[in-house]
């Protein structure tokens, strides 16, 4: 697995600078200018820009038709999945970490770092790059850059529906959904306290991404190049 | 003894095409030399080896073992260069190169740098920057620097000037003198294979249509040419394909012996056909289904 890492380090090396460098410039200008952001939202933000980092490498992939290389070489199908996760999921935490530093240290920023490390924001930015990873890693192993493509539309056309829907019906069943997935995490977190409850939640993340490797493995043996 | 390679029963289908039912092995230490029209099947049978298309029937086994099951094993012995060879081309070559390295223990960097000077392949340059040529014969020097004992090439010398295939064919001669290591190579350009393959498998349309050793192939297929007169139903039955022209047809065909003997006393003759002429009169109608120049199927 080392090998295909570093093997995609080493082919995406200077696109992932110049996209930490993009994502770094625009991360700056929230901490510095945007004063009311809360940090949860920051974090939030900052987990979901770097959890696209795996799109830049199979941008290239596509560019160069490389995938067939990459399955040519003498390495199971189901390692270069594992790698793809493990270096998307280690990529966009030194991101997010990144991110942290970059908002807590940043002169005239405007977070302090108790603000950024502390348990609510952590967890907002383990939770998004998760849920972006889980969701996302499965499509572009199969179907690469349309893969992505096939993502955002589908979640932009899933939520224009919604949005009809919810204004066609005058429902308020959005908000009573909401209301009623934070209310049983209100009722988790008061059954089990905070030390519990954030541990039942990297469980969960964890089982998430567990089941979109399963799923990506499942996928990416089947893909045919 | 074990042939290093053997495809059975395969059959693969795609929207608009079907690789039916392909069988054939080759034999360790030689040459195999896979012809066909384009469309014919012969990238995907290749890819199917590498276990980048997965057969919807039959088994490939290499080495003896299963190409889908214990595919890393597989590659690990295999060498390979693709029709269009996709690399990084934002990368120096040398520096693929070592991305490959890493990837086959048997890796020799002198022989890969050895390789690469008489090629003519400039390390130090971007691969995108490289012609269509010069990237074929990067991916010939990886992928004879490892200790491979089975070359899948496909369409490797298409690209590359007469004098460079020329040296590619006699290294791949080299390749195969201890007797351990094949060479299967699919080729537009038959007139390669006449010079070094010692089997021949012909797809047309994802069927198979044989696989014979050269010799057999020579022996058996021969060139007719004759009168468009004598053309009766029972004299083009003998013929694999037939054309006809303004003054006379010439026609291919699968049995020499019985054409010669059928045809005795008309005003024909019977000349050796090359690998072109099979594939060309074979691919220009089928023996059940006489078609001719002009003529829709």
């Amino acid at each position: 697995m080392r090998r295909v890492m570093e093997k995609d380090l080493i082919l995406n090396r200077n696109v992932i600078l110049i996209n930490g460098a993009i994502f770094a410039a625009c991360l700056s200008f929230f901490a510095i200018w945007e004063a009311d952001l809360p940090p949860r939202v920051y974090a939030g933000f900052s987990a979901f820009m770097v959890a696209f980092l795996p799109a830049v490498m199979v941008t290239r992939e596509d560019k160069f038709k490389a995938m067939i290389l990459g399955c040519s070489l003498p390495v199971e199908r189901k390692t270069i999945v594992r790698a793809r996760f493990v270096l998307s999921v280690g990529m966009a935490l030194v991101g997010v970490l990144g991110a942290f530093l970059l908002g807590a240290f940043l002169p005239s920023s405007s977070f302090r770092a108790g603000d950024l490390f502390a348990w609510g924001p952590l967890m907002t930015g383990l939770a998004g790059i998760t849920l972006v990873l889980s969701l996302l890693l499965p499509f572009t192993l199969r179907y690469g850059m349309k893969g992505i493509l096939i993502f955002l539309v589908s979640a932009q056309i899933l939520g224009a529906i919604l949005l009809v829907i919810m204004q066609v019906t005058q429902s308020s069943a959005d908000k009573v959904l909401m209301g009623k997935i934070l209310g049983a995490l209100a009722w988790i977190h008061s059954l089990v306290g905070h030390t519990a409850f954030n541990a039942l939640l990297v469980i969960f993340l964890l089982a998430t991404l567990g089941v979109s490797y399963l799923v990506s493995v499942r996928v990416f043996e089947r893909r045919e190049l | 003894m074990e042939p290093i390679l053997e495809v059975r029963g395969v059959r693969k289908a795609y929207q608009g095409f079907l690789l039916k039912d392909v069988s054939f092995s080759l034999p360790r230490g030689y040459i195999m030399g896979l012809i066909g029209p384009n469309g014919a099947g012969k990238t995907t049978l290749l890819k199917m080896i590498l276990d980048l298309v997965r057969p919807d029937a039959g088994e490939i086994r290499v080495f003896g073992m299963d190409a889908n099951r214990e595919g890393e094993a597989v590659r690990a012995r295999v060498a390979f260069v693709h029709e269009e060879p996709s690399f990084y081309g934002a990368l120096p070559a040398e520096r693929v190169a070592d991305i490959f390295r890493v990837f086959y223990p048997t890796w020799d960097v002198e022989t890969f740098r050895g390789l690469a000077k008489e090629f003519g392949v400039p390390l130090g340059k971007k691969l995108k920057t490289l012609s269509q040529g010069m990237r074929t014969r990067f991916a010939l020097c990886a992928a004879l620097a490892h200790e491979a004992e089975l070359f899948l090439l496909d369409e490797p010398s298409s690209g590359l000037d007469p004098a460079f295939r020329r040296d590619l064919l006699d290294r791949l001669s080299g390749v195969i003198e201890g007797g351990q290591t094949s060479v299967l190579f699919s080729t537009h350009i038959t007139s390669d294979l006449d010079r070094v393959a010692d089997y021949i498998t012909f797809l047309r349309d994802g069927c198979l249509q044989f696989t014979l050793t050269r010799e057999e192939v020579s022996e058996r297929y021969a060139l007719v040419k004759g009168d468009p007169g004598i053309l009766t139903e029972e004299v083009r039955a003998l013929f694999a394909g037939v054309v006809v022209g303004e003054f006379g047809f010439v026609a291919l065909t699968d049995d020499v012996r019985a054409t010669r003997e059928a045809l005795e006393g008309e005003s024909v003759v019977v000349d050796r056909a090359t690998l072109e002429d099979v594939v060309f009169y074979t691919g220009r109608k089928g023996k059940g289904g006489m078609r001719f120049r002009g003529e829709s199927a």
